[in-house]
């Protein structure tokens, strides 16, 4: 083919134009029009489309670089509302849990941007059984809590499900005690004796199932409280290192 | 080893995406497990600011999320749509910068031949992408280093002309023969 005659061949220039798009040498500007093409006429997009397609071995060529947990974590965060908006059963003045969770997940991320905290949430129990409940049903999440340390830093979140049995713990911020595994325990409303409800993920969240003998102390008003304990937790029954947060259960 | 997103064929990925447009959480995480780190690879190299990368990144999902639906697969793969809106949300975000753009000067000597792939690439049209380094060779090296680094650095052609020390009207030009002599290549 011969070289490229600037001055002619207009619909070759429209092509070049969408390629330079694809390229990335436009300008906002320009970039805005080429866009306003592609809106337009689906043939200019499906043009658009051939050239990101030739570029692809271009674009595989990158070195891939993973992306820090807390990414996820924020996504998460972000489409989280709109689920919330869906949740017809939900009166929309009560604020709802995940917009609560939108809102401590962004302060633990936030803090943590310099440490290597790995918070993968695994959340599938309860958005899968609101998407499938029947209308009108309550089978979400019924009580949380933030489990913040004494300077006010939420450390983890924890949601127990409509039916008190299974609680999810989100951890918010690094686990700073190397060698140690954070445990969770409850402490029944009027009780100052925790129960124990065992060692919970410092980088992921743990789902549980709240023991059978618990599950009525599980309710608003009672306090989870972590503490600091050797790998397995606590070998007796009770905390034997620092309680480093807690906080008090509520219904949402 | 975390399997890269090369591992996972054309197939895998585009069953995923709709899965996502169906709303499906758990195909969602699956996606960004399978290919975050390709798309994050891609932002911070057009992005000279990493904080600005992870911002981009957190768009570029909450978009695929709201926008699974509009994937079509046609001209182009699923991880072509990704990168895709990696890039533009990238490159938009390094024209609002405005004046914090990659200064380097470019060498248009460059080497003769693009340098051989890192890794092993992606299963996925294979036979298409790969007939892309065998057109790059055959442009003009000046046209060629041109083209390479506006791809991967996302750069105008102002900038470029004035990192490569030529006129703006001697960059457009190459880079549109260049452009011009590709689509030739591949289109053959």
């Amino acid at each position: 083919m011969s070289e490229f005659d600037e001055s002619a061949d207009t619909p070759n220039r429209e092509d070049l134009r969408l390629a330079e798009y694809v390229l990335g040498t436009l300008d906002g500007e320009e970039r805005r029009e080429v866009e306003g093409w592609m809106d337009a006429d689906p043939r200019i997009a499906a043009r658009v489309e051939t050239w990101q397609e030739r570029f692809a071995q271009l674009a595989n060529q990158v070195a891939p670089a993973d992306a820090p947990a807390y990414i996820w974590a924020r996504i998460l965060a972000r489409i989280e509302p709109e689920r919330v908006a869906l949740e017809s059963t939900a009166p929309a003045t009560r604020p709802g849990l995940w917009q609560s969770l939108t809102l401590w997940r962004w302060l633990g991320a936030g803090s943590l941007a310099v440490a290597a905290l790995v918070v993968i949430i695994v959340l599938g129990v309860m958005p899968t059984q609101r998407q499938h409940g029947a209308p009108g049903t309550r089978s979400g999440t019924e009580l949380a809590a933030t489990i913040r340390t004494d300077n006010g830093q939420a450390a983890f979140t924890a949601s127990i499900d409509a039916s008190g049995t299974r609680m999810t713990v989100i951890p918010t911020a690094a686990w700073k005690h190397s060698g140690k595994v954070p445990e969770l325990w409850l402490i029944a409303p009027g009780s100052k004796t925790p129960e124990p409800l065992g060692v919970i993920a410092q980088d992921h969240a743990t789902v549980m199932t709240i023991p059978a003998a618990l599950r009525g102390q599980a309710r608003s008003q009672a306090l989870l409280a972590i503490s600091v304990e050797p790998p397995g937790g606590s070998p007796t029954g009770l905390p034997t290192g620092p309680v480093i947060a807690k906080g008090a259960v509520n219904s949402i | 080893m975390k399997p890269s997103t090369d591992t996972y064929s054309r197939e895998v990925l585009t069953t995923t995406l709709h899965a996502v447009a169906g709303g499906d959480k758990q195909a969602f995480e699956q996606l960004y497990q399978m290919t975050s780190a390709k798309l994050f690879g891609i932002c911070l190299g057009l992005l000279p600011q990493r904080s600005d990368a992870e911002d981009v990144l957190q768009d570029v999902y909450v978009t695929v999320w709201q926008k699974a639906a509009q994937f079509r697969e046609g001209r182009a793969t699923a991880m072509t749509w990704l990168i895709s809106i990696a890039r533009n949300k990238s490159i938009d975000r390094l024209r609002a910068r405005g004046t914090l753009q990659r200064s380097s000067p470019i060498d248009l000597a460059g080497p003769l031949s693009d340098p051989a792939p890192e890794q092993p690439e992606v299963v996925e049209a294979e036979q298409e992408s790969q007939r892309l380094d065998g057109c790059m060779n055959t442009l003009d090296p000046k046209q060629r280093a041109a083209i390479r680094v506006a791809f991967m650095e996302g750069v105008t052609h102002d900038a470029l002309a004035s990192r490569a020390g030529v006129p703006l009207g001697t960059m457009k030009s190459w880079i549109r023969r260049g452009l011009h002599r590709l689509k030739a290549c591949l289109e053959r």
